[in-house]
């Protein structure tokens, strides 16, 4: 018994070490600043400096690279010398740089055709396929990869050719995953247009919604990362271990019976409803956490319903999209039709049920 | 399948479906008729604009079929149609008219310009002298003209569809920002992909004897009845809200000198009413509101200097604050 009681305290001490090495690697934030041994921002915290990102984006835009355009931040004052070292090292790469780390034959060999041609178009849009291919398949991490693009951009600015923007557009996109998709992306680099809905008032006449191009939306799941009531709950699950060991009996079994409930109270928030309880906007925002976790996509907040309707599209299967198209249908309606009608309610509520159970 | 439910009045549901097929009508023979190739965006946009009782300018190269855009709406929609090509020497009184001495009768006659028409194309609307455009816009704001100490009110409808040349740099004189704001749109139209290039090549001669011999889908009556029906399309006080925040929202923007005026809330608010309409509905979703955001703004907002230089475009701007701003939730 008591050995059990001792075995399970030193896998608390463990769990807890485990937890503050975590905690460490994560670089939570601290109360005081500039507290003493704390580690600087990573060039990642640099980036999710929404005002740097945004003139970063524009100098990019303009005739910049990454590295003259960190140099040219530096030079505004927006950032200072230490940041602009550290951002230049983790992006502005030189060619031969990221190929030598890449070490791919093939890409060192598609880029020297390109070197020697005159900057076709074409091979520079097989160079970018093959560079996505090795980025999508984890190959070159997000460092190298824009780093292969800055290379790319500074070969045409050498001749004096203006960047394409399929570069431009993929180094937009870095800056984006770099910030985790707090800042939508520029149109150009996700076209998309806006689902029509299949006619709202249910007649087979309505014209669909054509608009020109709405503006897109990231399609970037919520990054995982480690939060501090994660490492609460990891905490107090090691200190559980010893306390079941030392008090196993009734009161144990009744604390971990109340914590299966909890746990299954939490669960059924995903399950149907009854016709009738909540309102077609709470069935609305229940149906878009069911379809996010399905599709692993978030609705962000400057998009409409209807944006995220056609985001998820292809991502949920058809039953699934069929009836969250429904549920939006009726959640229009209601918000904004100026809609009461008790049918809604029932459909919004019925269909909800239906989609979470899964059938269709 | 699921079963759709109709959750709209019998009168209100025959109301919204009137606008629907007439839209759909003039799509129809335009668009997929081949008389208008890639042109469905500038139609709706061209109708949501009539239907707001406001004018449109039209920012293209000549030769991608500004002219045969308006005229063929005009025979559709049963309105007159006039063309008016803009020069540094026209005066107010070619476009809104003056009296002439009739030696006839002895007496001055009222010899119209042409201003009293349905639909008035003005081409190279730059071209013309301030005075000349001054001339003009007061009269698209007033919807009257007054010729020698007369006022004349101008027929209802009327919509005046101008356009100008991106590329023009030398004889031409630029609308003041005042002026532009006048335009409840801004339309830019571009050349057509290559496809719809020789579509248009394949077909021109049939295209050209469609377009004269178009017919009216609607009557000058009933779409006026149409006009009047926007007036009754709903707008939910966040979505009121959401056009607010979007027009602020450019005023604050970094690479913005000037941003909306009230003035450009209020061109969203009557479009994105008009676009809903068309779509068959009666009341305005967020999505209306972002589909005419672009166009209702990009001529009301001044870029710094600074910006302009990098290449930022007032559209890429609207683009940017209507992904920040945050539509109406829950």
């Amino acid at each position: 018994m008591r050995c059990k009681a001792f075995l399970g305290i030193v896998a608390a001490i463990i769990l807890s070490l485990i937890t503050a090495q975590c905690v460490y690697s994560q670089d939570f934030a601290r109360h005081t600043p500039n507290f003493p041994y704390t580690r600087g921002p990573s060039a990642e915290d640099i980036l999710k400096n929404t005002t740097i990102l945004s003139i970063l984006k524009e100098l990019i835009n303009g005739s910049a690279s990454y590295r003259e355009a960190i140099e040219n931040l530096e030079r505004l004052g927006a950032i200072d010398h230490e940041t602009a070292g550290r951002l230049a090292a983790a992006f502005g790469a030189t060619g031969d740089e990221v190929l030598g780390r890449v070490g791919d034959p093939q890409l060192n060999e598609m880029i020297e055709m390109l070197k020697e041609g005159s900057l076709d178009i074409e091979e520079l849009k097989s160079i970018l396929q093959y560079a996505d291919q090795l980025y999508s398949l984890g190959i070159i991490d997000v460092q190298d990869y824009t780093s292969l693009l800055n290379a790319l951009s500074d070969l045409y600015r050498e001749r004096g050719l203006v960047v394409p923007p399929d570069i431009t557009s993929r180094m937009y996109s870095m800056l984006e995953l770099l910030i985790e998709a707090k800042t939508p992306l520029p149109l150009e680099t996700l076209p998309q247009s806006v689902p029509s809905l299949p006619n709202i008032e249910g007649s087979a006449s309505s014209a669909p919604l054509s608009f020109p191009q709405a503006p897109p939306l990231p399609s970037i799941g919520t990054p995982a990362q480690l939060d501090l009531s994660v490492v609460l709950a990891v905490s107090m699950a090691a200190l559980c271990i010893p306390l079941a060991l030392l008090l196993r009996g009734r009161m144990t079994t009744t604390c971990f019976h109340r914590m299966y409930r909890g746990f299954r109270s939490v669960g059924r928030r995903a399950e149907p409803v009854g016709e009738g309880s909540l309102d077609p906007i709470a069935i609305y925002w229940m149906a878009v956490r069911h379809v996010e976790r399905l599709s692993k996509v978030r609705k962000v907040e400057s998009a409409t319903h209807r944006e995220y309707l056609g985001t998820v599209g292809k991502l949920v299967n058809p039953s699934t999209y069929t009836m969250f198209t429904r549920i939006t249908q009726l959640y229009e309606l209601y918000r904004f039709g100026f809609r009461r009608d008790s049918g809604i309610l029932d459909e919004a509520a019925r269909v909800y049920s239906r989609m979470v159970e899964g059938y269709g | 399948m699921i079963k759709k439910f109709i959750y709209l009045s019998h009168a209100a549901y025959c109301k919204v479906q009137n606008a629907v097929s007439f839209v759909k009508e003039v799509l129809r023979i335009l668009v997929d008729g081949g008389i208008l190739i890639e042109k469905e965006y500038e139609i709706r946009m061209v109708l949501a604009c009539l239907l707001a009782r406001g004018h449109a300018l039209i920012e293209g190269v000549p030769g991608v079929a500004k002219t045969y855009t308006a005229k063929s709406i005009a025979r559709l929609l049963d309105l007159n149609f006039k063309r008016v090509q803009m020069t540094p020497d026209l005066l107010p009184t070619d476009i809104i008219g003056f009296y002439i001495y009739d030696q006839k009768s002895g007496e001055f006659r009222l010899r119209k310009g042409p201003i009293f028409t349905n639909i008035l194309l003005v081409d190279e609307v730059n071209r013309a002298s301030p005075r000349t455009q001054s001339a003009l816009l007061e009269a698209m704001q007033e919807r009257q003209v007054t010729i020698e100490g007369t006022t004349y009110m101008l027929e209802e409808p009327f919509v005046v569809l101008a356009t100008q040349n991106p590329i023009e740099m030398e004889g031409v004189f630029p609308l003041p920002e005042a002026q532009v704001d006048r335009f409840l749109v801004k339309l830019t139209t571009g050349y057509p992909t290559h496809s719809g290039f020789v579509k248009l090549l394949k077909s021109i001669r049939e295209i050209e004897s469609a377009i004269e011999s178009l017919k009216p889908v609607i009557t000058k009556k009933q779409l006026l009845e149409e006009m009047e029906r926007i007036n009754e399309v709903r707008v939910d006080d966040s979505v009121l809200d959401y056009i607010a925040s979007i027009v602020e929202e450019t005023r604050s923007h970094p690479a913005v000198r000037l941003g909306g005026s009230p003035r450009a809330g209020i061109a969203i608010l009557r479009l994105s009413k008009a676009w809903a309409y068309m779509e068959g509905r009666d009341y305005v979703s967020p999505d209306d509101v972002k589909a005419v955001a672009k166009p209702a703004l990009v001529h009301r907002i001044i870029l710094r200097p600074e910006y302009e230089m990098q290449q930022v475009s007032s559209s890429r701007v609207v683009e940017d604050v209507l992904a920040k701003v945050k539509v109406p939730a829950p």
